[in-house]
């Protein structure tokens, strides 16, 4: 499953990013690599971003990069 | 000696170099805002000290132009020390660039601001093993109540003058990849030392060959543009973790050597090469801090109640739409009281003018220009100016900025552009110039120009005054809101037709959401002021000097001539041929446009020689025909001359259009 499709509140683990070496140097510079643990907070209406937790730095994501994403439920 | 203040975007470097140096800078909170670096001079125990604020920055891997700059600023720069500022509350992220940064083989001292924060997160941090671990001295401050600072710097002093003594410290890499990385740095130095000497002349693909390091390119050169200024260690770091695209513009045996290293990295079977340093980077920052901080029951926090309800997907919105009006209400009642009571006095003192001084002489035509100048830049742009930029400094450092970003982010999207575009257009409504320069936070330059172009359509508050001045004042708000309006639709028309026009490509949304954080007095003035120079220092004068020469002109007569020659343009539009003129003077400053209008139709009760028609097609034309000098300036240098030239042409077609368009519906109305 993808981060986009992670419900608000849930836990979830990284597991991959299907992007290109920008999206994934992107991802490193806020702190997101595979493996981390994410707790997606809450979404912006109307397809807007997410806005996550992680490692105690809360990140707004847009829902493009989000579908590239790939996560797994923790728990 | 030179010490460089570095670290990630919102960790309170700025604020330090405040502290410390005064007047010269300015902080922002919203992520990669810090795109000029500043410098400054302290004295510190009798040491002085130049101090530079470089702008922020995540990692060392260059990904977009701001960190491309500070980047090159860290690598060509002879520093004596660096101060790796750090926000203590973000600990494990903000490690990583430390850990990169150790390997500069310059003097590092850690720096944890916001130990505050810290501490109201619940997070203890062993100082002292963290010190071990990283092999770096670390100092702790609150810069925002001025603690810890001047002992940070003293620190980095005494690191200076004992000489570099670098502690082990707990390896970044594990030793499989540590093997690689020492075999290819031996490489790349005997690749260096091997190949002809003496090839200084860069220009010349066969030269640069040549050249003891590899050469990336242009925009991601580290440790290339000055070869033996940082070790081939730090070169081939940067060469495992940089794009492989990258490999095929480099010099053909260093991306040989590079890939056959990429190849004898240990990578798991979904894990790209070139990612591997970074993860382990990324693991062994985890164990530092899961070994230095005890994480407590953090205390109870305002915070998470305020972004809750802003951050709301109802009340968010109602929020905004509260802030919004609160703010456009604060600055044209505040900036219209002003501008009125300052236009008064300009008034009499030029009716004052009159009487003393022989009204056909040149002295009073040289006078009457310089007030009428002075009177614009005081009167009708300081008032509403002032009081956005003071609004816009509170927003920014509060965090609120960020949260606009992530509440308009799927409407940017329609304009094809995401949330953090959302800055740069705002900040047209203040001035073109900033927000121009405030593009270069976004990732490509499709989007850095769908921005500022969207920006400067968007109405700045030269342009303001205009509308406020001239239809808001004649004809009344409602038709300064219409005006308003039509510029809002056209806006996102324009953004809608650009997205058709050249899709976006980009990721989307992707910044971090900083902690809300009460403003300081001192830095949202300090930050006020400093954007507040431009207009005073460079706008000012030519202002002055604008409406005195056009004073001149007319004294002379030559005014006659230039509007015969715009006559085509004004007779189309259906305005008086006095104002050709004019509109030459707008693209110094659009403001020009308003005095210059007053002045050349010889009153500055413009409704008794304009009709409503006619002020509205002016105001039309001067909102959208071309963007000021000082704009033109900055787009060239941020995106380019044929961007510039095609933006400068929409602009001009547009205002054509939409006057006719104006002046064609106002004829049947």
């Amino acid at each position: 499953m993808t981060l986009y499709d992670a419900g608000e509140q849930a836990v979830v683990r990284l597991v991959g990013v299907s992007g290109g070496w920008g999206a994934r140097q992107h991802l490193r510079e806020m702190g997101l690599q595979v493996g981390d643990a994410i707790v997606i907070l809450r979404r912006a209406p109307f397809g807007g971003p997410l806005a996550l937790r992680s490692r105690g730095a809360v990140i707004a994501v847009g829902r493009e990069l989000a579908k590239k994403i790939r996560v797994e439920p923790l728990k | 000696m030179k010490i460089a203040l570095v670290g990630q975007p919102n960790c309170g470097k700025s604020t330090i170099f405040n502290a410390v140096v005064g007047y010269r800078s300015l902080t922002s909170n919203f992520a990669g805002t810090t795109v000029e670096y500043a410098s400054g001079q302290a004295r510190i125990n009798g040491n002085v000290i130049d101090l530079y604020d470089l702008p922020g920055l995540y990692s060392l891997i260059p990904a977009n132009p701001a960190e491309i700059s500070s980047r090159d600023f860290l690598i060509k720069d002879d520093w004596d020390c660096i101060i790796n500022v750090v926000d203590a509350s973000q600990l494990a992220r903000s490690l990583e660039l430390s850990l990169e940064l150790r390997e500069l083989g310059k003097p590092v001292i850690v720096c944890l601001n916001m130990m505050d924060e810290a501490a109201r997160k619940g997070m203890v941090i062993d100082v002292r093993r963290l010190t071990a671990e990283l092999g770096l001295p670390v100092a702790q401050a609150v810069a925002s109540r001025g603690r810890g600072v001047v002992e940070t710097l003293r620190a980095a002093i005494s690191l200076r003058q004992k000489g570099n003594q670098t502690l082990p410290g707990r390896p970044a890499y594990p030793e499989e990849v540590e093997t690689v990385v020492e075999d290819l740095t031996a490489r790349l130095e005997r690749n260096a030392s091997g190949g002809p000497t003496g090839g200084a002349d860069s220009s010349s693909p066969s030269e640069s060959r040549s050249q003891p390091v590899a050469l990336l390119p242009a925009s991601t050169m580290l440790v290339a543009e000055r070869p033996g200024a940082t070790s081939a260690r730090a070169e081939a770091l940067v060469l495992l973790q940089s794009d492989p695209k990258w490999l095929a513009e480099i010099d053909p045996e260093t991306a040989r050597l590079v890939r056959e290293a990429l190849a004898a990295l240990p990578h798991g079977r979904w894990q790209s090469p070139e990612d591997v340093l970074p993860s382990a980077r990324h693991a062994s920052c985890l164990s530092i801090f899961e070994s230095t901080v005890r994480v407590e029951r953090p205390h109870a926090d305002w915070r998470e109640h305020v972004d809750a309800v802003i951050m709301h997907k109802v009340w968010g919105y109602v929020v905004l739409f509260l802030v919004f009006t609160g703010f456009f209400h604060l600055i044209f009642d505040s900036g219209k009281l002003a501008e009125t009571r300052i236009l008064a006095l300009f008034d009499r003192l030029i009716r004052l003018l009159a009487v003393s001084l022989n009204p056909h002489g040149l002295a009073f035509f040289v006078c009457q220009g310089a007030l009428l100048g002075t009177a614009g830049a005081v009167g009708t742009v300081l008032p509403y100016l002032v009081p956005f930029l003071i609004g816009l400094a509170v927003m920014e450092d509060l965090g609120y900025l960020a949260r606009i970003g992530y509440l308009t982010d799927s409407l940017m999207h329609r304009l094809g552009l995401h949330g953090t575009a959302t800055l740069p257009v705002l900040l047209g409504y203040g001035c073109s110039v900033p927000a121009v320069m405030a593009t270069r936070i976004l990732r490509s330059r499709r989007d850095r120009f769908v921005a500022s172009f969207l920006a400067i359509l968007v109405p700045c508050s030269a342009r303001m005054a205009v509308i406020m001045a001239l239809v808001g004042f004649y004809l009344g708000a409602n038709w300064a809101m219409a005006i308003y309006g039509v510029n809002f639709a056209v806006v996102a028309l324009a953004g809608v037709a650009l997205a058709r026009l050249w899709p976006e490509v980009s990721p989307g949304m992707l910044m971090e959401v900083p902690s809300l954080r009460r403003p300081g007095v001192r830095l949202v003035l300090l930050k006020t002021w400093w954007r507040l120079r431009e207009f005073i220092t460079v706008a000012t004068p030519l202002l002055v000097a604008g409406s005195v020469v056009l004073s001149g002109m007319e004294y002379l007569g030559l005014e006659r001539s230039i509007n015969a020659a715009l006559s085509p343009v004004t007779g189309l539009l259906g305005l008086p041929s006095v104002t050709g003129l004019t509109l030459i003077f707008g693209v110094m400053r659009k403001e020009l446009s308003l005095l210059m209008l007053m002045q050349a139709l010889g009153t500055s009760n413009v409704a008794a020689v304009m009709s409503t028609g006619q002020i509205v097609v002016f105001t039309f034309f001067v909102t959208f025909y071309l963007p000021c000098l000082a704009t033109i300036a900055m787009m060239l240098k941020e995106v380019g001359w044929k961007l510039t030239a095609a933006a400068s042409g929409a602009m001009l077609s547009l205002a054509v259009a939409i006057s006719l368009a104006a002046r064609v519906v106002l004829h049947f109305m």
